[in-house]
């Protein structure tokens, strides 16, 4: 099975509004991809989508051939824009519920990673900062061994510093057979990481091609084009 | 993974209750200690014990109420807020079924529900002494021994405990159809709560007619019969299960097909 | 050295020439195995199938060979180094000269010019 992802006529409607529309994408397995658009493209819709989180309303969708069920929540990792993690718990209960529930997961990448970061298993998460929480979630979804990863707007709002960290962390944990998605809006930083960008305009796909391509077709960054691409 | 998924609401929710009841139990025995039986009863006096005594029995009264309502609370917010608030991004990404999800939830509710009620009872206890409650409750169970003989200490139980659970899957399938709503979600769910309990209260009623006229004629006469009683009470267990049964199925439906996070 | 990646040219050509700077400044010597592909990438936080594909144009090239053992080689000879070391000066010169056309310089004038900040620096 060459590609992890795989969508035909992938529609989704909220009311009259037509979050996606139409989109028809084969995503290879071994690729770092960029999702890229503005706020309220369908970026979030897509992944929500592939997370079972949302239902399409037409077309069909299959993760490792499967449809978005329980088969796939097994093998996709997701991180989404918010935290949703419960303040009460301690590092090493959120560690143990992952561990729980993903067979994928792998305990001792996850502790280095917090320790690196200076985080102790007893640390409660009611006591960090909201860009810790952040890194938590990140380093929580990096250390399950899965075959996609769906990253929702990583590195938004966040210090460059922590930027870089969060950009070392993912490179850090590529594996060959893996497939990282990257939805963001912020692209110069990532532009390096990334092997293929999507760029989605209001439910469409407007372009899919790899980031080399994009610079020698057009002699410009992949964060250029994108500003004419988008141009309000 | 239901096993899994109650350990972890377990833990969430101990965290709240265990405490009050530590508190609650603490008062009553302070209570017992500041008030004995005899304090109930009016007394001329008014001296500093008396007040500590009233001061008492009413923070315990507060303490009861406490525990209902933190019960209910509790019960609301583990659904509403660890499902469908941001902590949905993490449960329904988990490799579980929505059905475990919901079970989970109603188990542990029922289990604090009833746990509420027989700490409260043991603090009763405490604080009363166990003579007018033994006796209470043995008045009690011959009352239920006359009416509807061995067979009601098995069918009572069962239906109140089924009677809790169904109340719990209202709650949860209101919060599920006010879901369903794009804005105003809380407003929606306790419209429906509202809905839901008044089109259950007719069927209830109708039930009773039908089942009263047709199958436990002695009931509505005023003079119901052993056999009737637990026929009755048989009947309702069922209108229960079907109760649990579709709400059980449309708050599943809900969260399987028409999930929509914020 | 740092890694530079501009924005506006295919990221694994702007690689490839740096790897060929190192190579030939002696940061990766003759005949020395290369980090892996996945800690250059890191280095240089690129994507690595990036990173793969400037060491494949070097490997095109005859700089680097893969070995059996999947580890990546400097070459060990001397002439193509040589050659590229060659390359690259002339791409430099060329592009300096270009700058030095731009704004109006004789040849005469441009070689004095090196003469003198060549002197310059001896001292």
């Amino acid at each position: 099975m060459n590609n992890i992802l795989e969508c035909r006529n992938l529609t989704k409607t909220f009311g009259t509004l037509k979050a996606l529309d139409n989109i028809n994408l084969d995503i290879p397995r071994g690729k770092i991809i960029g999702l890229l658009g503005p706020n309220a493209s369908g970026k979030t819709t897509f992944l929500k989508i592939c997370n079972g989180l949302l239902t399409p309303s037409s077309g069909e969708i299959t993760i490792g051939g499967y449809k978005p069920g329980i088969e796939t929540k097994k093998i996709v990792s997701y991180l989404p824009e918010k935290t949703y993690l419960n303040d009460w718990m301690k590092v090493s209960d959120i560690i143990s519920f992952f561990r729980d529930f993903y067979e994928d997961f792998n305990t001792d990448k996850a502790y280095d990673m917090l320790g690196k970061l200076g985080i102790r298993t007893n640390d409660r998460l009611k006591t960090m900062s909201k860009g810790t929480k952040e890194k938590v979630q990140l380093i929580l979804v990096m250390s399950r061994e899965s075959q996609l990863y769906l990253l929702d707007e990583p590195i938004g709002g966040v210090d460059p510093a922590s930027r870089d960290y969060i950009l070392d962390t993912i490179l850090r944990n590529y594996n060959e057979n893996a497939t990282i998605i990257i939805s963001t809006h912020i692209i110069s930083d990532i532009e390096k990481i990334l092997d293929e960008v999507i760029f989605i305009k209001q439910g469409n796909i407007v372009l899919n091609k790899t980031v080399d391509e994009i610079r020698e077709e057009n002699q410009k960054s992949v964060d250029s084009l994108f500003r004419e691409v988008f141009r309000c | 993974m239901l096993a899994k998924l109650l350990k972890y609401e377990f833990k969430a929710t101990s965290r709240t209750f265990i405490p009050l009841y530590i508190v609650l139990l603490v008062f009553a025995v302070i209570n017992r200690i500041i008030t004995p039986e005899k304090i109930l009863i009016s007394s001329n006096s008014f001296i500093i014990k008396d007040i500590l005594a009233v001061v008492g029995i009413t923070l315990y009264i507060g303490l009861i109420l406490a525990v209902v309502v933190v019960t209910l609370i509790i019960m609301i917010q583990r659904f509403y807020k660890n499902l469908l608030g941001n902590e949905g991004y993490l449960m329904f990404t988990l490799p579980v079924q929505s059905w475990k999800l919901i079970a989970s939830k109603v188990i542990t509710s029922l289990t604090w529900s009833v746990l509420s009620f027989f700490i409260t009872i043991t603090s009763l206890v405490i604080v009363i002494g166990p003579k007018n409650i033994v006796s209470g409750i043995r008045d009690m169970l011959a009352f239920i021994q006359k009416s509807m003989g061995g067979a009601g200490f098995v069918i009572l139980p069962i239906y109140g405990l089924l009677a809790v659970v169904s109340s719990i899957l209202t709650v949860f399938t209101a919060i599920a159809l006010g879901q369903l709503f794009s804005r105003h979600r809380v407003i929606a769910s306790f419209g429906m709560y509202c809905a839901i309990y008044a089109v259950y209260q007719l069927l209830m009623l109708l039930y009773m007619l039908l089942v009263g006229n047709n199958i436990a004629p002695t009931f509505l006469k005023g003079t119901p019969s052993i056999w009737d009683l637990n026929l009755f009470s048989l009947l309702f267990i069922l209108f229960e299960c079907v109760r649990i049964s579709i709400n059980f199925v449309i708050t599943n439906k809900i969260l399987k097909n028409k999930l929509n996070l914020e | 050295m740092p890694w530079e990646v501009n924005p506006d040219r295919p990221i694994y050509l702007q690689l490839a020439e740096q790897l060929e700077l190192k190579i030939c400044s002696g940061v990766y010597p003759l005949g020395s195995r290369l980090p892996s592909v996945r800690d250059l990438a890191q280095e240089a936080s690129v994507n690595p199938n990036t990173m793969q594909r400037a060491l494949a144009k070097l490997e095109e090239d005859g700089l680097v060979y893969t070995n059996r053992t999947n580890g990546k080689f400097v070459t060990e000879n001397k002439d193509i180094i040589q050659k590229v070391k060659g390359k690259i000066a002339q791409e430099q010169v060329k592009n300096f000269l270009k700058k030095m056309d731009e704004l109006g310089f004789t040849h005469t004038e441009i070689l004095s010019i090196i003469s003198e900040i060549l002197r310059g620096g001896k001292q």
